[in-house]
C-alpha cells in the first residue's frame, strides 16, 4: 500500500511563503538559513563536520615542516641565517594556545551566530594562516609565521573544533557519543592526511634552489580553505522541536532517570558557577596530561627503554601505531559511551589507565616489547576517547543548547595539559638521569606519577552529580535566548 | 522534497554517497599511509 501525503493546504502554503520571505530577510550565513528543511537526512551532517575536523587536525602534523623550515636559505643544510628549531617550536605552541583562547572566548558568540558563519570564519582563518605563513617564508620573517599559522591559524582551530561538535550533538541527541566521536575522530585523522600531503607537496615543489615550503603553504591553505568552506556550506542545524525517530539506548534512559542526562539547559555563564564544570575540567585535564606527555616522547621513550631492540625506524612505526589507536579510540570509546554511560566510560579510562601506567615499568624491566606497545596503544586510545567523549558528557550534564560554548571553555584544560604533560615527562626524566638512574629506567617514576594522575581523575569523576535545579534555565528564558535548537 | 511532502529518496542517497565518499577517501588514504609506517615496528 502506498501512502500519499495530502497536498498542502492554503494555510500551509501561506506559512511556507512567510517562511521563505523570512529566509530572504536573513543572510546566507545566518543561523536561520542553516535550519534544515523537514525530512532532511541527519547522516548528511557528519561529513560536513568531518570536513572541518579533518582539515584542522593538520595541526598535529606541523612538525613535518620543522626540518625544511630550518633550511629555507641553506636548502641542503641550515645556513647561519636560517631559523632555529627552538624558534620554530613557538609556531605550534602559539596555535594551540590560540585554539584554547578562541574556543573559550568565542563560545557564546558561536552559539548565537550558528555553525555556518563560525565554520566559514574558521576556514578563512586557517587557510589565511597558511597564506600569511607562506608570505613569512618568502620574506623570511618568522613573525609572519607566528602571526599566520600561530595566531590566525590557532583562532581557526578553536572556532572549527567546537562548532561542528555542538551541531552534531543537536542532530544526534539519542547517540551523543557516536556524534562527537565521528567529528573528533576527524581531528585525530587530520594529521594522518596532513603529514603525507605536506611531504608530497614539498617533494613536488622542491628544487635545487628552494625547499618548496612557500608553494606548499599556499597550496595547503587553498585546499583546506576549500574543503572547510564546503563543510560550512553544507552544515545544517535541526529545526526547533526536531526529534530523531530512533529510541535512546537503555543506559541513556537509566541515566536520564538519575538526571545525569538532562533535557534542560544550563546557560553558558551559569555553567561556570557549578562544581560540575570544574570537575569535568579536571577530568579532561588529568586524562589529557597523562596521554599528551607520552605522545610527545613516544619515539625517544621506546628507543631508550629497549636500547638495542628498537631502531629509529621501528620507533617511528610505534608513533604511527599510537596515532592509529588515538584516532580509533576517539570513535570507538565515544560510541561505546552511549551504551556504557559517560561516567562509567571515564571510570574505565581512569581505572584501566592507572593499571596500565603502573604496568609499563614492569614491561620495560622484562624487556617485553609487545606488552609495552600494547599498554601504550590502549592508553592512547583512551586519551583520544577522553577528548571525544567529553562533549557528550557536557551535553548530558548541562543540556545541548550551550554545549558548544561550554565545551570551548573546557578546552582550556587541554591547553594547560599541553604544558603540564610534556613538562612532567621531560623534567622527571632529566632529574632521574641527573641522579644516576639508568636510561632504561628513567621513565619509571613518571609512569607511576601518571598512574597517580589517573587515580585523581577517578575521584573527580566519582564526585560528578547532576546539576542542581536552580542552575537550569527557565522555559521562557530558553525561548527568549535563541529560536533554534 | 517532493511536492507531496515526501523526501527524494534517490537524491538523498546520491548526496549521502558523495558526502561520505569525499570525506572518507582522504581519511582512508591517511590511515593507510600511517598503517604502512606503523608496520615498520613489526619488521
Amino acid at each position: 500500500m502506498s501512502l500519499r501525503h495530502a497536498p498542502p493546504s492554503s494555510a500551509q502554503r501561506d506559512g511556507h511563503n512567510e517562511g521563505a520571505a523570512s529566509l530572504r530577510r536573513h543572510g546566507f550565513f545566518s543561523r536561520e538559513r542553516t535550519l534544515a528543511p523537514a525530512g532532511y537526512n541527519r547522516w548528511l551532517v557528519p561529513p560536513a563536520a568531518l570536513a572541518v575536523h579533518l582539515c584542522i587536525g593538520q595541526v598535529y602534523a606541523f612538525s613535518v615542516f620543522n626540518i625544511p623550515l630550518t633550511r629555507v636559505i641553506g636548502v641542503t643544510a641550515p645556513a647561519p641565517e636560517d631559523w632555529k628549531l627552538t624558534a620554530l617550536g613557538w609556531v605550534f605552541s602559539l596555535a594551540i594556545v590560540f585554539l584554547g583562547l578562541s574556543a573559550a572566548f568565542a563560545g557564546k558568540w558561536l552559539e548565537k551566530v550558528g555553525p555556518r558563519v563560525t565554520m566559514f570564519l574558521s576556514a578563512l582563518c586557517f587557510g589565511g594562516g597558511f597564506w600569511i605563513s607562506a608570505l613569512g617564508v618568502w620574506l623570511h620573517q618568522i613573525a609572519l609565521l607566528y602571526l599566520g599559522y600561530g595566531v590566525l591559524g590557532g583562532i581557526g582551530l578553536g572556532l572549527g573544533y567546537v562548532s561542528p561538535v555542538s551541531t552534531l550533538i543537536k542532530w544526534f541527541p539519542d547517540r551523543r557519543g557516536l556524534a562527537t566521536g565521528m567529528a573528533i575522530m576527524g581531528f585525530g585523522g587530520g594529521a594522518m592526511i596532513g603529514a603525507p600531503l605536506a611531504v608530497a607537496l614539498m617533494d613536488r615543489f622542491a628544487s635545487p634552489t628552494a625547499v618548496g615550503i612557500t608553494e606548499t603553504f599556499v597550496a595547503m591553505g587553498g585546499i583546506y580553505f576549500l574543503a572547510m568552506t564546503l563543510g560550512a556550506l553544507s552544515i545544517r542545524l535541526p529545526a526547533p522541536g526536531w526529534q530523531p525517530r530512533s529510541e535512546p539506548t537503555r543506559v541513556v534512559e537509566a541515566a536520564k532517570n538519575r538526571r545525569l542526562i538532562t533535557d534542560d539547559h544550563v546557560h553558558i555563564d551559569q555553567a561556570l558557577k557549578t562544581p560540575q564544570f570544574y570537575l569535568l575540567w579536571l577530568v579532561l585535564f588529568f586524562n589529557v596530561t597523562a596521554g599528551i606527555g607520552v605522545l610527545g616522547q613516544a619515539s625517544a621513550m621506546i628507543q631508550e627503554v629497549f636500547k638495542n631492540a628498537i631502531t629509529p625506524e621501528a620507533a617511528a612505526g610505534f608513533v604511527g601505531l599510537l596515532s592509529l589507536f588515538n584516532m580509533g579510540g576517539r570513535f570507538l570509546w565515544s560510541s561505546a559511551s552511549d551504551y556504557l554511560g559517560r561516567k562509567n566510560t571515564f571510570f574505565t579510562f581512569f581505572m584501566l589507565g592507572c593499571l596500565l601506567y603502573a604496568l609499563v615499568p614492569y614491561a620495560g624491566a622484562r624487556q617485553n616489547v609487545i606488552a609495552f606497545v600494547l599498554c601504550y596503544a590502549v592508553i592512547i586510545s583512551m586519551y583520544g576517547g577522553g577528548f571525544a567523549s567529553i562533549p557528550a558528557y557536557l551535553a548530558d550534564i548541562f543540556g545541548i543548547r550551550y554545549v558548544g560554548g561550554i565545551h570551548g571553555r573546557l578546552l582550556t584544560a587541554w591547553s594547560m595539559a599541553g604544558i603540564a604533560g610534556p613538562a612532567l615527562v621531560n623534567y622527571i626524566r632529566e632529574y632521574q638521569l641527573a641522579h644516576g638512574v639508568a636510561k632504561t629506567a628513567a621513565y619509571n617514576t613518571t609512569m607511576y606519577i601518571m598512574a597517580g594522575l589517573m587515580l585523581a581523575g577517578f575521584f573527580c569523576n566519582l564526585m560528578i552529580r547532576a546539576v542542581e535545579e536552580k542552575h537550569y534555565m527557565k522555559h521562557d528564558e530558553v525561548e527568549d535566548e535563541l529560536d533554534g535548537v | 522534497m517532493h511536492r507531496d511532502g515526501k523526501p527524494h529518496r534517490l537524491k538523498n542517497l546520491i548526496a549521502l554517497v558523495i558526502a561520505w565518499g569525499l570525506t572518507l577517501i582522504p581519511l582512508l588514504w591517511g590511515v593507510l599511509s600511517t598503517a604502512k609506517k606503523a608496520a615498520m615496528l613489526f619488521r
